[in-house]
C-alpha cells in the first residue's frame, strides 16, 4: 500500500521517473516505544519463465516474495512506466505486477519450451493482441507508447499495456460471470484458465480437485499435479504474491 | 514522528483488514437446495473469449436483456425449468436468469471419473460447487 501511494504522484501528464529499487521508505531516527520495527523485504525474483496457459503464458513458476509484487515490478527499469500505464487504465497497480511476478518474476524473458507466451508478462500472441485493443479502446492516448507489431510482445512496457487490458477483460469476465469486484486471485484463474473454468475456480470449495474442473491439458500445462486442490493452486498463487491476491482487479 | 507512526500503523492496519476481509479462508456454508449442476456443451468449454459463450437472459427469449455469462459449470434450478428453449438457471451471485438449453449438457467431472457436483453456499456469499470424488 505505501509503494502504491508512492507511485501516484507519478501524474499521467508528466514523464514517469524510473527507480531503482524499492520506493524510498520510511526511516525513523528515533524508535518510539512500544511500536514494532516495520521492514519491507527485498524481492527474490528469478528469470524462470511461466509455463503454457490457456489465455497467457501463465505458469505459476514465479517467486516473488509475499507483499512485495509491487516492489520487484518496481525494481525494473520499466516498472514505473508500466505502473503509470495501469493507472491510465483505471487497473490497480498491484494486480500488473503480480501478474509480472507470477509470470516470469517480471523479467523479460522469451518463450519457454513448448510455449509461444513471451516476455515479462508471459503473453501469447492472441492474448496480446485481445488485451492491447482493450487497453488502447479504454485510453487512445497510450497508442503513442506502444511499440508497434510483434516486436511490442518483447518490449515489457508496451506488454504491460496489454496485460493490464486483458486484466480489464479479466475483470469484466468475472463479473459477467456473477463474481462482483474481483481480486487478484480470482483473476489468475481467468488468466491461466480461461473464461469458462477460470470463472468455476473462482467459485469452487477450496478442497475440490483443480482436475474436476479444468482438462488435463490445461493441468499438464501449468504444472499442476493430479492431487492438487483448489485451495492448495490458489495457496500457492498467494504465496508468490502475498497480499495481492486480495486486493481488487481495477482500482 | 508520532504522527507519522500512527499513519504507517493505520495503512498497516487497513491493509491487513482487506486482507482477511476478501480473501481469506473461503469455505463450504452448507449444500444449495433446489439446484443442480449443469456443465456447458463440449463447443462451449473450448472458448478463449467469453463473448464466444451463450448468454444468460433475464427471461427466455432470445430479445431479453443479457445480464451475463455463464460459467463451465451453470446451476440450474432443480426440477428443470423449461420455457421455449431455455432452461432456468441461478448466477454465482444468486440473480435468477435463463440460459439456452441445447448449450447444457449433464455435468461430469473434467477429470472424466465419477463424482458428484454439489451447488453450495460459501462463507464469501457466492453460490459455488462442491465435488466430491
Amino acid at each position: 500500500m505505501l509503494a502504491t501511494i508512492a507511485a501516484q504522484p507519478a501524474a499521467r501528464a508528466q514523464v514517469p521517473a524510473t527507480l531503482n529499487g524499492a520506493p524510498i521508505q520510511v526511516t525513523p531516527y528515533a524508535l518510539e516505544p512500544g511500536v514494532p520495527a516495520i521492514t519491507i523485504p527485498a524481492g527474490a525474483p528469478t528469470t524462470t519463465p511461466g509455463d503454457t496457459g490457456t489465455g497467457t503464458g501463465s505458469g505459476t513458476s514465479g517467486t516473488g516474495t509475499s507483499g512485495n509484487a509491487l516492489n520487484t515490478l518496481l525494481s525494473q527499469s520499466w516498472g514505473a512506466e508500466a505502473i503509470t500505464e495501469a493507472e491510465a487504465l483505471g487497473v490497480n497497480p498491484t494486480a500488473l505486477a503480480a501478474t509480472c511476478v507470477v509470470e516470469s518474476g517480471c523479467q523479460n524473458v522469451g518463450s519457454s519450451s513448448g510455449s509461444s507466451a513471451t516476455g515479462a508478462f508471459q503473453m501469447q500472441s492472441a492474448a496480446y493482441q485481445e488485451g492491447l485493443q482493450t487497453a488502447l479502446a479504454a485510453n487512445p492516448s497510450l497508442a503513442s507508447q506502444v511499440v508497434q507489431g510483434a516486436a511490442g510482445m518483447s518490449d515489457p512496457a508496451t506488454e504491460a499495456i496489454a496485460a493490464s487490458g486483458y486484466l480489464m477483460q479479466a475483470n469484466t469476465a468475472l463479473t459477467n460471470g456473477g463474481i462482483s469486484d474481483p481480486t487478484v486471485l480470482d483473476a489468475r484463474a481467468y488468466y491461466n484458465f480461461g473464461p469458462t473454468a477460470g470463472v468455476a475456480i473462482a467459485a469452487a470449495a477450496p478442497s475440490d480437485l483443480m482436475s474436476t474442473y479444468i482438462s488435463s491439458a490445461a493441468m499438464a500445462g501449468n504444472n499442476i499435479s493430479a492431487t492438487e486442490t483448489v485451495g492448495q493452486w490458489q495457496a500457492s498463487v498467494s504465496s508468490k504474491i502475498g497480499n495481492a491476491a486480495s486486493q481488487s482487479v481495477l482500482s | 514522528m508520532r504522527t507519522e507512526w500512527v499513519l504507517l500503523a493505520a495503512l498497516a492496519a487497513f491493509s491487513a483488514s482487506s486482507t482477511v476481509g476478501k480473501a481469506a479462508g473461503v469455505t463450504v456454508l452448507h449444500p444449495e437446495p433446489g439446484l443442480k449442476c449443469m456443465l456447458l456443451d463440449a463447443h462451449d468449454l473450448q472458448a478463449t473469449v467469453q463473448s464466444q459463450l451463450p448468454p444468460i437472459r433475464s427471461a427466455p427469449s432470445s430479445n431479453a436483456p443479457m445480464i451475463g455469462y455463464p460459467s463451465e459449470i451453470v446451476l440450474v434450478r432443480d426440477p428443470l425449468q423449461q420455457q421455449a428453449g431455455y432452461v432456468a438457471v441461478v448466477r454465482i451471485n444468486g440473480q435468477p436468469g435463463w440460459i439456452a438449453a441445447d448449450k447444457l449438457q449433464p455435468w461430469h467431472a473434467m477429470n472424466g471419473r465419477p463424482g458428484k457436483c454439489i451447488p453450495t453456499l460459501l462463507s464469501n456469499g457466492r453460490l459455488g460447487t462442491h465435488i466430491e470424488q
